[in-house]
């Protein structure tokens, strides 16, 4: 026996999948980052200031992987990033990775330099040149030290 | 010829908090019989149909209905159940289900209780109508109904699941003269013509009175009286009318309704 | 003083048994599916409008404000994904939930009261019927599937409020409102997060608003202290499960 209200509940749940759908694809970004069609490189950092599992890795500004994971080496005692990039991308042995914040008040990322040799990495390989995040603390201190040294001359 | 006892109190006693609602009661109650239980607001009458219907269970003392035995350590659910498929309760007015209309109120039990086909169901909804004398008024809702309707919808309902107790609580309370003597003669024509005993709890002595088999006064969570309408006018005679029926002797040695029972 | 807490404390745990209750009965919604249809009509079709226009509002609010205060740091564009973000991780759920609870929650309390204060209850369990089967249970499980379905009505328009009102009337980038949106916006990091938060407030405050049905006075003063009740109940519960979730969803790696 059908009634209005199985029309207006029908309604409202139709309601529900179009402002899921809605949110999920044209609100949010559908991260669907093909893990079994990349490789993985590994990079070293200094720092990694506020790098997280899932950044993107970005090259010339268009992200072509993420971050898979972060752990310390307690050899080295620097940030161990293994990340992941797409099969298609390929980068020199002597392209450079750093930590860049997107914008004033964005998030951290990974932007990569493509060097100029002729070998590529391949999966496993680890960047020979990487860029820790700027620490503030650290960057005011080179500033006010360099202004001390000028007042001195 | 023995009658069996369909419902049986034994020492019975039940209270919460240091107060004592039935202290010690013993009754019982013959099969096909109807039985009135009176006393003052608060004396347990109430009580009495709660621990019939396993609301509440007693502290202490036994309560046989039919084959169940109701205790303090309560009873299975299941048996619960069963007991209550067996019992009739015609709540104080009426209790019906306000979003359903006169139908499904009586068709509720039945359709919880059984797998009949909805024409069955049908058939059955009609009988219990008509036995208490109502038709054609199927698909009204409740709000709609006057008080005397309402209540014998109710009564309907509580029959639908041929039942062989029948609980009254408070039948003619809320209802104008001429419902509460439709009422009245239902209950007494249900009990007689469908062979069930009956148990009611009321204000209305007089009403009471005249359709009952047996009456039980309580007082103080004790029975004071439990016997026959015609034989409490023989012991009581006038004391009876005066501490029951409201009325006193006034200066004549005229009896006079007076102010404020018990 | 130590009456009150002990009530209180004693409220709680038989709460937390009612819960317990309606979700081992949850198997028992099959036999009622009509009223459990009923049900999600009441709780969560009725709701629609309430939800849309507010949501709509606030939408539009947060593209307002959003805009007023980006606009001294030049990043304008950025007001797409404000908008998103504090309507998706936030304002969404717990507004919805706090709506919810004084639209539907109400009268899901004064339903239960006025059963209970006219024997209706009691008479159904002389019938052999357990209210929480047929009663409890299908309205639980209605109001806590019809939460998380309005929330994602809530934010969905106030995302469009938000691009009305800065795109359309203020004149921000649409590409730039969209696009910023999207590349901040995570599924999991917080579409699913504020899911799992409507879902947590869903499941509270129905359980509040049936509880506090079944343990009514059965009279008028009784029944709208009740309702009363649940909705002020409802919406502290929300802000401190909020509270909750989100300093351990959204704080931190």
């Amino acid at each position: 026996m059908k009634s209005m209200s199985d029309f207006w509940v029908g309604i409202f749940v139709l309601l529900g999948i179009i402002s899921i759908v809605f949110l999920s694809f044209r609100v949010g970004s559908y991260n669907t980052f093909d893990k079994k069609n990349a490789y993985s490189l590994v990079a070293k950092f200094e720092n990694l200031g506020g790098l997280k599992e899932g950044s993107p890795v970005k090259a010339s500004g268009v992200t072509i992987g993420r971050v898979k994971s972060i752990n310390f080496d307690v050899t080295q005692y620097k940030a161990k990033v293994k990340i992941y990039i797409d099969n298609g991308v390929k980068f020199p042995i002597d392209s450079s990775i750093s930590v860049l914040t997107s914008g004033l008040l964005g998030e951290q990322y990974l932007g990569i330099e493509s060097g100029g040799e002729d070998l590529f990495m391949v999966d496993g390989d680890e960047f020979l040149l990487t860029q820790s995040a700027m620490v503030l603390e650290k960057v005011l201190g080179q500033f006010l030290y360099s202004k001390a040294a000028e007042t001195n001359d | 010829m023995i009658k069996k006892n369909i419902i049986s109190f034994d020492k019975v006693f039940f209270g919460y908090n240091q107060k004592k609602i039935l202290d010690g009661v013993s009754f019982n109650l013959p099969q096909g019989t109807i039985t009135s239980v009176f006393g003052s607001s608060g004396a347990g009458k109430t009580t009495i149909l709660k621990l019939i219907s396993g609301q509440s269970f007693p502290n202490s003392g036994t309560i046989i209905f039919d084959k169940f035995e109701f205790s303090n350590l309560g009873l299975n659910k299941k048996k619960l159940y069963k007991a209550r498929s067996r019992m009739g309760l015609l709540f104080q007015f009426g209790a019906l289900f306000t979003d359903l209309n006169v139908f499904d109120n009586i068709a509720y039990p039945i359709r919880e209780n059984s797998n009949l086909d909805e024409e069955s169901i049908h058939d059955l909804v009609r009988i219990k109508l008509n036995a208490v004398g109502l038709h054609d008024i199927d698909n009204m809702m409740p709000e709609h109904l006057s008080g005397g309707m309402a209540r014998r919808v109710a009564l309907a309902r509580s029959i639908a699941l041929d039942p062989f107790l029948l609980m009254y609580d408070e039948p003619f309370t809320g209802l104008d003269p001429l419902s509460v003597q439709i009422i009245s003669k239902l209950i007494k024509q249900l009990n007689d013509s469908l062979g069930l005993t009956s148990i009611l709890v009321s204000h209305d002595i007089k009403t009471s009175l005249e359709i009952s088999d047996n009456i039980i006064v309580l007082s103080n969570g004790k029975i004071v009286c439990n016997t026959t309408p015609d034989k409490i006018a023989s012991i009581y005679g006038e004391k009876f009318l005066e501490f029951f029926g409201g009325f006193t002797k006034n200066n004549k040695g005229k009896f006079m309704k007076s102010i404020g029972l018990l | 003083m130590n009456i009150l807490a002990f009530k209180n404390i004693s409220n709680l745990g038989e709460e937390f048994k009612l819960l317990l209750q309606l979700f081992a009965n949850f198997f028992s919604l099959r036999q009622n599916y009509r009223q459990f249809v009923n049900d999600v009509f009441f709780t969560g079709a009725l709701s629609i409008i309430i939800i849309t226009i507010s949501g709509f509002f606030v939408g539009l609010v947060l593209g307002l404000q959003g805009y007023e205060t980006l606009k001294r740091f030049g990043s304008t564009e950025a007001v797409g994904t404000m908008v998103a973000l504090s309507l998706i991780r936030e304002l969404g759920p717990v507004i919805t939930a706090i709506l919810f609870s004084a639209r539907a929650g109400s009268a899901i309390t004064a339903k239960i009261g006025l059963m209970k204060s006219s024997d209706q209850l009691i008479a159904m369990e002389m019938m052999s019927v357990l209210p929480l089967k047929k009663i409890y249970v299908p309205l639980f499980y209605a109001g806590a599937i019809s939460v998380p379905i309005l929330t994602g009505i809530f934010c969905s328009v106030g995302v469009l409020g938000g691009y009305f009102i800065t795109v359309v009337i203020l004149g921000v980038d649409s590409g730039a409102f969209w696009s910023q949106m999207q590349n901040s916006v995570d599924l999991y990091h917080d579409i699913l997060n504020g899911a799992i938060k409507s879902v947590c407030f869903a499941l509270v405050i129905n359980l509040i608003a049936i509880y506090e049905g079944t343990i009514s006075k059965p009279t008028a003063d009784g029944v709208s202290r009740a309702v009363t009740n649940t909705v002020v109940i409802s919406a502290l519960s929300v802000l401190a499960v909020d509270f909750i979730l989100t300093s351990f969803m959204f704080t931190g790696a």
